[in-house]
């Protein structure tokens, strides 16, 4: 049984999953395939997200070990994605810049309401 | 334009993000960020669908004191798909060679010393058999039925099989002249 806020947590999750879900069926409809490539990085960091915070019951039961480990996982993606946001714009490689920019977007939005619900 | 360029250009231009950036264009030189406010993108997608679009040669840029400036490409633009579907394709070069490459192995296949060894039952095999044959009879002189038999005899017993369905494959014609090797 998950506690209550890693249950909103996860709710937040696939909504913004399905969401993102919509939108890119909406870009494809549209002719607009790269940006719907990119939505779908964005889906898949909220799919991510989500698999560790249900894995990390396997580490503990504990509501508050589960939430730091799943904040240490995040600022590690942060710090790695800046890694290679930087990089890229160090090749002037356009498609990378956008992809690492999406995958940061989502991790932002994430952090947020990651802090709104646990701090 | 080659084949490849065709294909990289069509398949760029089918996208409405970065048809709507050509149409900005068209209307005026712009610098990224101002094309991102235009079309509601972040300056980074803009900057990868430019990147895009000047691999395919569709847009230019140039510096100005503050800013990047892309342009259309107007010599690419006039370029009609006509001109396009009538150039010279790389797959003609390609199909040409592979329909060679077939020529020789039915005629080796049928072919021993000079002799026909049967004759095909698959009409397209037996097409080029018979052209092969037909390359036997000079072009402009008229042969008598004898000529031809004799000649046709050299390659096969079945002359009159060969004759006729030369007549019928249209490599030969006749009439009270005589018989004679066509242009096809």
């Amino acid at each position: 049984m998950e506690s209550e806020r890693i249950e909103t947590f996860i709710n937040y999750l696939d909504q913004r999953t399905s969401s993102i879900q919509e939108d890119v069926l909406r870009l494809i409809a549209d002719d607009r395939r790269d940006e719907a490539n990119f939505e779908k990085i964005r889906a898949n960091i909220f799919q991510i997200v989500k698999t560790i915070l249900q894995a990390s019951a396997r580490i503990s039961q504990e509501e508050s070990e589960r939430v730091g480990f799943l904040e240490t996982k995040l600022a590690l993606f942060q710090e790695t994605w800046e890694g290679y946001l930087r990089k890229a714009k160090e090749h002037g490689d356009d498609l990378k810049i956008v992809q690492e920019q999406t995958r940061l977007e989502a991790l932002a939005e994430i952090q947020d309401t990651f802090q709104k619900t646990w701090r | 334009m080659t084949e490849e360029n065709a294909i990289k250009l069509f398949k760029c231009l089918a996208d409405k993000s970065r048809l709507q950036i050509l149409k900005s264009l068209a209307v005026e030189d712009m610098y990224v960020e101002r094309l991102a406010e235009r079309l509601s993108l972040t300056p980074a997608t803009i900057s990868f669908h430019l990147r895009k679009l000047s691999e395919i040669d569709a847009v230019k840029s140039y510096k100005t004191q503050y800013y990047t400036m892309y342009s259309l490409c107007q010599d690419t633009f006039a370029v009609t798909v006509l001109d396009i579907i009538k150039e010279q394709s790389d797959e003609a070069d390609l199909q040409a060679k592979r329909e060679q490459a077939y020529r020789k192995k039915v005629i080796d296949a049928f072919f021993e010393y000079g002799k026909l060894k049967s004759i095909p039952a698959q009409r397209k095999k037996e097409r080029i058999v018979l052209e092969e044959i037909a390359k036997s009879f000079e072009p402009g002189r008229i042969y008598s039925e004898r000529e031809v038999n004799i000649i046709i005899a050299d390659f096969h017993d079945d002359f009159c099989t060969i004759r006729r369905d030369m007549i019928s494959e249209r490599l030969m014609d006749r009439d009270d002249r005589g018989y004679w090797r066509t242009s096809r």
